[in-house]
């Protein structure tokens, strides 16, 4: 019995040269029970795809096909956790308009008792109490959680999860990813699960489709598609997700010292938040060295009192030899380590001044400073950076909003490398790209070490990220570092519970060392 | 239910409006002393001119002019504190006598202009906000744009020149005919400068509104209630209006200056016996009592309102009263 039969799906956005060709002849069917995972780059036609099932395509889009049949109703699950509920209205609430649409004829005590058994089925612990609650008061997971209890509200038989884990950490993502696969089996519900991982296919589908382009170039069942790929697309995916090896570097000199490092915000008159409590760790020249914990654990305020954007309020932080925490000192050495310490963050869209061409972008940094650049022109400079990110001269006179996520990256990595800087520190930055980018991104931090000889930072809390790329890890929770090591050592032989895990939890589990 | 936190809450809302008052009561007596022109103007008006230096100097005496300033200022906030606001010397009357008539004439313009701008606006915003992109909302945006260019008074001559002097339909001034004064004729006065006030301010508001209730349908939650089989105009009745609220009032209540403003110009071109003529009038003639007393007036309405618009988009939100509350808010 089939839930989704698709057969040569068309949809455009927009109209004349605003065209776009989202879905370009898919075809796809769906078995009910059965788990189904969609995967493919950004930009692949996935989401709108699974829009196009639940009839949700936005306002301009046209589709046509020779078959579009579902069978069953469907519910949907997005991928931002914090903008899929309303803010203004209660959970409980919110759950049992969502009832009441399926069953209209349920009193309000009948509506209210259904809210909190839904809340009971994601996995709500205390859920009476909590139905009395605004979504501001949940997590990410937690939302997450009310967001499937929306989608339960309509009994669907069909569930559309459009990358409803991207958005979350690697355990919460585990949860939920359980949950979800929990709750279909239980229900025999059918699940679609579009997502730019395949790892996370590797963990709960039956079958797997993979988009290209607008199309679905293959589709088998899990371990045929993983194990002996047909396309050469799915091959460069799936080694997307690999982890291979790489030879230690030889670190040379300390070049930054922080010892017993502490932050503490004010929240209120009475309350306080100790971000990062105590925080101590060398990092020599040439070091890769990786922060990862949850959200909320202080890597990010660890990382900008590094940088002397947040006041050192206890401990100190000496960068090659200059003792950053100390007020005068920072003051003389200004110039210096702003040009040394260079920054790279998550949202390359917000990064990038949208109004400004690329090669002002690069070069900005240069200008500020005052420096004359060895090439001859500011141009010249742009273009030799965009190259040694991998980037041709044509892309110097774009705006950002002309490049994919993974080139504004590299933009943002070319703006960093004009200052050659000794330090470079690395804010999640590859967590909102797609697999494939993820990889060319990090090989090209790992080729800039090997050249340029520069340390990095890097914060994230995509755990497979920092395996691939750093040669020590530091492992934070609750603002204290519970563990360091090499790289291979935390990950094959971790020591502290939490650290355990974590890497448990990471999609794929560690299979894909072998 | 009433406790600590609220108590505070309102205690400081009422300090910030007693400050604020206390500052424009400044701000006002100050500037009036500032120009150029001598205040016993205010008391003798033209005669001052004919008057001996000796003269001067004993009026001077009597009124307390030569005292401080500061001494001067106490004097005038006592006498508003027990309701005397001196006389204005162009009516020979008490100040509070000579407004409370045209009161009533520019609240009911400026009042039934907010009340239909916002109506409008309401209207307006969310039928486009359903049509975005579509020609119903690209035609209305584009008149929208050309309405709110338009200038007020060029729009009120335009409208007597054809309502009242080629098809005689409404009065060209006044608020009320000689002798009469039922409310239909009220009415019948109100309506060109009503339309004026409304179609200059209109647009602006219609556009904002518009384009705060598109931001909201951006949010998933459309989305995923568009899933669950809400139709649009549900979506955006039970929650994108909702949302917008608190935005809405702040805006609303910043708008009320702007709104009264543009109900002065009005009045001028239509002769309307309200404030805002008498304002105008009150600067010419240089009759302070009345100037300082309309300022005070108009600047403690829009204070007033201001935090009045203030409280209602900060308590409006539910998060806020269940914090209040007292209840668990980290689960």
């Amino acid at each position: 019995m089939k839930a989704i039969t698709v057969r040569n799906l068309k949809v455009n956005i927009g109209t004349g040269g605003m065209l776009t060709e989202a879905v370009r002849g898919a075809d796809l069917t769906l078995e009910r029970g059965e788990i189904l995972v969609l995967a493919g780059e950004s930009g692949s036609g996935k989401t709108i795809f699974c829009k196009s099932i639940a009839g949700l395509l936005p306002r301009g889009a046209s589709a046509s096909a020779d078959e579009l049949t579902v069978c069953g109703r469907t519910a949907i699950v997005l991928q931002d956790p914090l903008t899929s509920l309303d803010p203004t209205l209660t959970i409980g609430r919110q759950l049992a308009e969502a009832a009441s649409i399926h069953n209209p004829k349920l009193t309000a005590k009948e509506l209210e008792a259904r809210a909190v058994e839904l809340l009971a089925a994601v996995g709500i612990e205390r859920a009476e109490e909590r139905a009395a609650l605004y979504p501001d008061n949940f997590s990410g997971g937690m939302r997450q959680r009310v967001v499937i209890a929306m989608a339960l509200a309509g009994e669907p038989d069909i569930l559309l999860a459009d990358e409803p884990t991207t958005a979350l950490d690697v355990t919460v993502q585990d949860e939920i990813l359980k949950l979800l696969t929990g709750i279909c089996r239980s229900r025999g519900m059918s699940l679609l699960f579009v997502t730019h991982d395949l790892s996370v296919a590797e963990t709960i589908a039956d079958r797997i489709a993979v988009m290209h382009e607008g199309k679905i170039i293959e589709c088998g069942t899990a371990s045929e598609v993983l194990t002996s790929p047909k396309e050469e697309y799915t091959r460069r995916l799936i080694s997307a997700t690999r982890i291979d090896k790489h030879e230690a570097f030889e670190p040379g000199d300390v070049i930054l010292d922080v010892r017993g490092l502490s932050h503490t915000f004010r929240l209120s008159r009475r309350e306080r938040l100790t971000a990062v409590k105590n925080v101590s760790f060398e990092l020599r020249k040439g070091e890769i060295l990786g922060i990862v914990g949850e959200s909320g654990s202080g890597k990010s305020t660890l990382l900008r009192c590094l940088l002397n954007l947040y006041e050192i309020q206890d401990g100190s932080v000496i960068y090659k030899g200059i003792h950053t925490e100390d007020k005068d000192e920072h003051r003389a050495n200004r110039r210096l380590l702003q040009a040394d310490r260079q920054i790279i963050l998550q949202d390359s869209a917000a990064a990038l001044n949208p109004r400004m061409m690329v090669q002002d972008i690069i070069t900005e940094p240069l200008k500020l400073q005052g420096r004359m650049t060895p090439r001859g022109s500011y141009r010249k400079e742009a273009i030799f950076q965009l190259s040694y990110v991998g980037m041709s001269s044509e892309y110097a006179e774009r705006y950002p909003k002309a490049l994919s996520g993974g080139q504004r990256q590299r933009v943002a990595i070319a703006r960093a490398l004009t200052m050659d800087p000794g330090l470079l520190l690395c804010d999640e930055a590859v967590s909102s790209l797609d697999m494939q980018v993820q990889r060319q991104v990090i090989e090209l931090l790992r080729h800039m070490r090997d050249e340029h000889g520069c340390s990095i930072i890097f914060v994230t809390h995509d755990l497979r990220a920092a395996r691939m790329l750093c040669d020590r890890i530091a492992v934070m929770k609750a603002g204290e570092i519970v563990e360091t090591g090499s790289s291979e050592d935390v990950f094959e032989r971790p020591e502290s519970e939490y650290t355990k895990k974590l890497i448990s939890a990471m999609p794929g589990g560690s299979s894909n060392d072998q | 239910m009433i406790n600590n936190k609220r108590i505070r809450y309102y205690a400081g809302k009422t300090a910030i409006l007693v400050l604020s008052i206390f500052a424009l009561s400044v701000m006002v007596f100050a500037i009036s002393r500032l120009t150029p022109m001598d205040p016993l103007y205010s008391y003798y008006g033209d005669r001052t001119e004919k008057m001996t230096v000796q003269e001067k100097e004993e009026a001077r005496e009597k009124l307390g002019l030569n005292d401080s300033i500061a001494v001067q200022y106490v004097r005038w906030i006592e006498g508003a504190l027990t309701g005397d606001l001196g006389i204005s010397y162009k009516y020979k009357r008490p100040v509070t006598e000579v407004t409370s008539g045209r009161l009533v004439n520019t609240l009911a313009l400026g009042g039934l202009g907010f009340v239909l701008i916002f109506a409008l606006a309401l209207a307006i915003g969310m039928f486009c906000a359903r049509k975005e992109g579509r020609p119903a909302d690209r035609i209305i945006c584009r008149m929208g744009t050309f309405s709110s260019c338009v200038p007020e008074f060029w729009l009120a001559l335009l409208l007597i020149f054809l309502f009242s002097v080629t098809w005689h339909i409404f009065p060209s001034s006044n608020a009320y005919s000689a002798g009469g004064g039922s409310l239909f004729d009220r009415l019948h006065h109100l309506v060109l400068p009503l339309i004026v006030v409304v179609v200059s301010h209109l647009w602006y508001y219609a556009y904002m509104i518009r384009n705060m209730l598109l931001e909201e349908t951006r949010a998933d939650y459309v989305i995923l209630y568009k899933s669950l089989g809400l139709t649009d105009r549900e979506i955006m009745r039970r929650h994108c209006l909702r949302n917008i609220m608190p935005e809405l009032i702040s805006v609303m209540a910043i708008s009320v200056s702007h709104i009264l403003g543009g109900t002065y110009i009005v009045e001028m071109v239509f002769s309307y016996p309200g404030i805002g003529t008498l304002c105008y009038e009150s600067a010419r003639y240089s009759d302070y009592n009345l100037l300082m007393y309309l300022c005070m007036l108009t600047g403690g309405i829009v204070i007033l309102l201001n935090i009045a618009g203030q409280i209602i988009s900060e308590r409006i939100d539910p998060r806020v009263r269940a914090e209040e509350a007292g209840k668990e808010v980290r689960p």
